[in-house]
């Protein structure tokens, strides 16, 4: 999959406006680890939303694969979100009354065969090392194996792309590293990544690393 | 999906049991309401319909017959029939009871204050020389008034003479005959309303017959007092519980009087020689009037003292003589020889024409004040004095005889049954009399009042004696009646449909040129007033038009409860749906982000809010089956029930669909578009309370309507109960309905806590972060609770004031927001203002001890 920015800006509404994207100019190829650092309110986040779907341009294009992502449908998006991008967040984001298995399943459940759903996502788990803990709820998981849960769910599916929102922000370095090896072995099975962070030393993990000030990438290095 | 669903909603157990609970709270309160409202309105139909009709629907009267507080209060006196001056000619009665639509047209006609034939009371012949003295009185009740002098009358023994048994000695010359061989006294004349109607359409009216075609002794007594022409005037006097009061206080002493002082005596007046001769005598001479003063002073060897019930054997138009033993026992007295019995009929053809009594309106006080005096016994209405006095006099002139125009004619006496207090009430009647109360006015205490035995006393006294429309006529002229009660033909209790006809004859009356007043509709009620000399009086008045403001009282405060408990339950929907809004919107926007399309979503958070709300209804069902078990609902609270359940869930589920669609639409994770304004130099309290003002929101509209139900569903019904609790009726229905008023007031209140509760608890929720925050940057408890405490304080405190003055704002436009109100609004506000306070407490220090809280904050610690 083929991600290309093309003059993309966001601007969100009040008093100043907040420019949160500026003229972005970026092409993701297919299998690039693309790491993308920047001080807070630098507009990271809003360009993985950008890329993930979850935020319109204000201005400029952003497309997949040659597709314009402005003119995909509501249907069009929600699909591109569930199968062509995996999210993980900070965060986790998981649901806190679901178990790891469940949270896992919850992206294709009313698209998929429960059993196969099942076997999939247990797969996925396993996979991370997680098959012990399928049916802990998140709050008796540890961070490590919360973002390993996460991780899983965005796999799901095989994406294209793992779009990774901090992920290793509230870990300690032994699951840091755990997860940032996941992610080098997704990699080297031609996962795209784009890896959003303030640690300098994880940018050396990509193949190139964007610095993003005031919405503007300021340099794109390759490493 | 429904699996997932189970999953989902089997993880947030707790919260999903209190929003059942919250929902099945609500769909249980609604029908409760409803039908409470529904049966308070259904009872005061069919009790006014049942009751309101009095005997009679319609009171026709001459316009200047009309009582001046009728206009001013729509209230009039018991018993109260005009001022005796007629104005309705006997015509135009007739033409009433000609009309089809006319059952009943029965007229009454006061002829005034007659007294009746005078008789004396006589005590039983003493055993040895005795003094008697005797004053009579009357009586208010509270006061006693002397009628007349002290009279005494000494019998002394033994006699000097074979011929006599005993001396008579009196004082005053109009004892001469009576103070004989056995102490005899007049008894005063006591005055008595008397009326004419029409027998048979009183029958009707009453199903008492008045039997009228007899004939008495006046006849006779005409043609012996020389008044062949006189209009012989038929009295059927009426025995009914009201008498006036009337007693003797009697007093014999016994003399120490012997032979040798007898001889005394005799020999002191000059008589020693003539044994057979009366010391009366000697009246006009100074030794008997010498000897009288000493036989008064003497010392006595013993006394007996007694007051003597007269009014208990008093005939009041043929007063029989009574015989009185010496312990105070009374019997008839039978003319036999030994005794005999007075026959005075001088007073009976002399008559007071009464008006009513000067009711003075000063501010909200209603006072009475004297306007004379009719023998030394305070009077307060104006007094006519009319007829001829004695006419049983031979001696009366020829040209005094001329003005007797008719005699009475005592022919007998009709039982009139007790008369129960009624709900309706058929005022200007002439038998009915609620008692009348004197109340003390630092004790409270009720005394009972009677009328004085003279005319002219405060109290509507009924009438005790009837006579025909035609003699009321002969002695009135040619519009002799002062009133025709009427009752229309061919409806059945007092429904809108009898209302409509009763005010259709009434307007053809009206076109006669007469004042018609609905009576039916009205009903008795308590009126406090000041008499002058007597003090604070309690009568029973009739309130005209009483069934007419009961029922428009009830509907206003049923229709505003009504309104206002929709409002709430509205309100608490929405704000229900407003935590779960925020409970649920990272939920869905993680769906959203993880790629599930809007109707995946929709279906999922649809079905899960079908299941919660399908079991609130389905668990409210035994609840409310439960509830009717005791409280005995009709069948059609089911049928709310299935009514406002269905509305809910219809209301919920639109709610869901909307919020879903709009979070659908926030694809973007920061969409906190809260307050960024600086706000500097507040308070922390202040700076939260902006900052969380989209959460507060909810819970203080919330509070603002349901502070406005609490108290307006209390000053309401306490001020519709106060207003409606003056007539009888309005007692009746409210109590009749007290069972529903404390459904609407306990349902008010549950509905009030438990909002309250579940408002606090969600908004705690939804800040469940930040108390984690506080907690980790070192606060203690004790001052967490102190912040949150603070917040609720502060805008609870604003939205329960602004609930309350709502409340007296919408009172006061209904109703008078008096002091009291207000005071009553002071302390609704405090009194909720207290519980909200004590149970944001309790929330609070649950929710700051929780387990999984703990947990929560030693995770994120």
């Amino acid at each position: 999959m083929e991600i290309e920015l093309s003059h993309a800006s966001v601007q969100f509404q009040g008093d100043p406006i907040v420019k949160a994207l500026e003229d972005i100019q970026l092409t993701i190829k297919q299998g690039e680890w693309i790491t993308i650092v920047g001080p807070s309110g630098s507009g990271k986040t809003t360009l993985l939303n950008v890329i993930g779907g979850l935020q319109t341009l204000t201005n400029g294009d952003l497309s997949i694969d040659d597709q314009r992502l402005s003119d995909f449908t509501k249907e069009e998006l929600q699909l591109y979100r569930r199968n062509k991008v995996g999210y993980i967040y900070q965060d986790y984001q998981l649901f806190e009354q679901f178990t790891a298995l469940e949270n896992v399943m919850v992206p294709l459940w009313p698209y998929m065969n429960k059993k196969t759903l099942k076997e999939t996502a247990q797969q996925c788990l396993a996979e991370l090392n997680m098959d012990h803990r399928l049916h802990a709820l998140p709050s008796k998981l540890s961070g490590g194996e919360k973002q390993r849960v996460a991780i899983a769910r965005a796999l799901l599916n095989q994406p294209d792309a793992l779009l990774c929102d901090e992920p290793t922000g509230n870990l300690d370095v032994n699951n840091r590293d755990t997860i940032l090896h996941t992610l080098k072995d997704l990699h080297q099975k031609g996962m795209t990544i784009l890896f959003v962070t303030h640690d300098l030393e994880i940018a050396k993990w990509g193949d190139r690393h964007i610095h993003i000030r005031d919405g503007k990438i300021e340099e794109s290095i390759h490493i | 999906m429904r699996g997932l669903i189970w999953q989902y909603m089997k993880r947030q157990m707790v919260a999903n049991l209190a929003f059942m609970f919250a929902l099945l709270l609500i769909i249980v309160v609604l029908p409760l309401t409803i039908v409470s409202l529904n049966n308070i309105h259904q009872k005061i139909e069919s009790d006014i319909s049942y009751y309101a009709r009095g005997t009679y629907d319609l009171l026709v009267r001459s316009p200047e017959n009309k009582h001046p507080l009728e206009e001013e209060l729509g209230i009039v006196p018991d018993n109260y029939i005009g001022f005796g001056h007629g104005g309705i000619a006997l015509e135009d009665w007739e033409t009433l009871k000609q009309n089809p639509d006319i059952d009943i047209a029965a007229p009454v006609s006061s002829l005034g204050y007659f007294t009746g034939i005078r008789s004396n009371m006589t005590l039983k012949p003493p055993a040895s020389s005795t003094r008697y003295s005797v004053q009579f009185s009357t009586s208010d009740g509270i006061n006693d008034y002397p009628m007349g002098d002290k009279q005494e009358c000494i019998l002394l023994e033994p006699s000097t003479s074979e011929r006599f048994n005993f001396q008579p000695i009196i004082s005053d010359i109009d004892l001469l005959n009576m103070c004989d061989q056995a102490a005899s006294f007049y008894i005063p004349a006591s005055y008595h309303l008397l009326v004419g109607i029409d027998p048979e359409e009183e029958e009707k009216l009453t199903g008492i017959p008045f039997e009228m075609n007899r004939m008495g002794w006046g006849k006779t007594a005409a043609i012996d007092s020389g008044l062949p022409d006189a209009h012989i005037m038929p009295v059927l006097e009426l025995e009914h519980d009201t008498a006036i009061n009337l007693a003797a206080q009697i007093k014999l002493d016994r003399l120490d009087v012997d032979a040798e002082k007898m001889a005394a005596y005799s020999k002191q007046l000059d008589l020693e020689n003539e044994p057979d001769s009366l010391f009366l005598t000697q009246f006009h001479t100074p030794k008997y009037k010498a000897l009288t003063k000493d036989l008064l002073t003497m010392d006595a060897l013993a006394t007996d003292e007694f007051q003597a019930d007269i009014a208990s054997r008093l005939n009041v138009f043929f007063q029989e003589p009574i015989l009185m033993n010496e312990s105070g026992h009374m019997e008839d007295l039978v003319a036999d020889g030994e005794f005999f019995g007075v026959v005075d009929l001088n007073h009976s053809a002399q008559y007071y024409l009464a008006g009513y009594p000067s009711y003075e309106m000063n501010g909200d006080t209603i006072t009475v004040n004297k306007v004379s005096d009719f023998n030394n016994i305070p009077v307060y209405r104006t007094l006519e004095q009319k007829g001829v006095h004695s006419i049983g006099d031979a001696s009366l002139d020829d040209e005094t005889k001329k003005d007797v125009s008719f005699i009475p004619d005592p022919i007998g006496t009709v039982k009139i049954p007790k008369q129960n207090e009624q709900l309706a009430s058929s005022p200007l009647g002439i038998y009915q009399f609620q008692p009348a109360y004197h109340i003390h006015n630092e004790t409270g205490e009720k005394t009972p009042l009677q009328p004085t035995a003279t005319p002219g006393s405060f109290l509507p006294i009924p009438a005790k004696g009837i006579t025909n429309i035609e003699a009321a006529a002969h002695v009135k002229g040619e519009r002799p009646i002062d009133a025709i009660r009427v009752k229309v033909a061919g409806i059945e209790g007092y429904t809108d449909e009898a209302v409509t006809k009763i005010e259709k004859i009434a307007k053809d009356i009206e076109a006669m040129g007469y004042e018609v007043t609905m009576i039916a509709g009205a009903s008795p009620q308590k009126i406090q007033f000041e008499v002058e000399d007597v003090g604070l009086v309690e009568e029973s008045w009739t309130t005209l038009g009483a069934a007419g403001t009961i029922v428009s009282e009830w509907s206003v405060t049923n229709l505003v409860l009504g309104v206002l408990f929709i409002v709430v339950a509205v309100t608490y929907v929405t704000n229900r749906q407003f935590f779960w809004h925020i409970n649920k919107k990272q939920d869905i926007l993680l769906f959203n982000k993880l790629g599930w399309q809007t109707g995946q979503v929709l279906q999922f958070f649809r079905k899960e809010m079908i299941y919660l709300l399908g079991f609130s209804a389905v668990f409210s069902l035994p609840v409310l089956y439960a509830l009717n078990q005791w409280l005995l609902f009709p069948n059609s609270i089911y049928m709310w029930l299935t009514v406002d359940a269905s509305l809910i869930i219809l209301f919920m589920l639109l709610l869901t669909t909307r919020k879903i669609h709009t979070v659908m639409k926030q694809t973007s994770i920061s969409t906190d578009k809260r307050s960024k304004e600086r706000i500097k130099g507040q308070s922390l309290i202040v700076k939260n309370i902006k900052h969380f003002s989209s959460f507060i929101k909810a819970p203080f509209f919330q509070f603002i309507s349901v502070s406005m139900l609490a108290s307006f569903v209390y000053l309401s019904l306490t001020e519709t109960v106060e207003k409606t609790n003056l007539t009888l009726l309005g007692e009746y229905i409210n109590v009749q309905t007290s069972e529903w008023h404390v459904i609407l007031m306990a349902a008010a209140f549950l509905l009030t806590v438990f909002t309250l509760i579940e408002s606090l608890t969600s908004l705690l929720h939804v800040r469940q972060k930040e108390i984690v925050l506080f907690n980790r940057i070192g606060w203690k408890q004790r001052h967490i609770k102190t912040l949150y405490m603070g917040e609720v304080a502060v805008w609870s405190g604003i939205a329960i004031a602004l609930g309350t003055i709502l409340s007296g704002l919408t009172f006061s436009v209904l109703y008078t927001l008096n002091q009291t109100m207000l005071l009553r609004l002071g302390a609704s506000f405090l009194g909720f203002y207290l519980i909200v306070l004590t149970l944001s407490f309790v929330v609070i220090h649950y929710r700051l001890n929780r387990k999984h809280d703990r947990e929560t904050m030693k995770q994120v610690g």
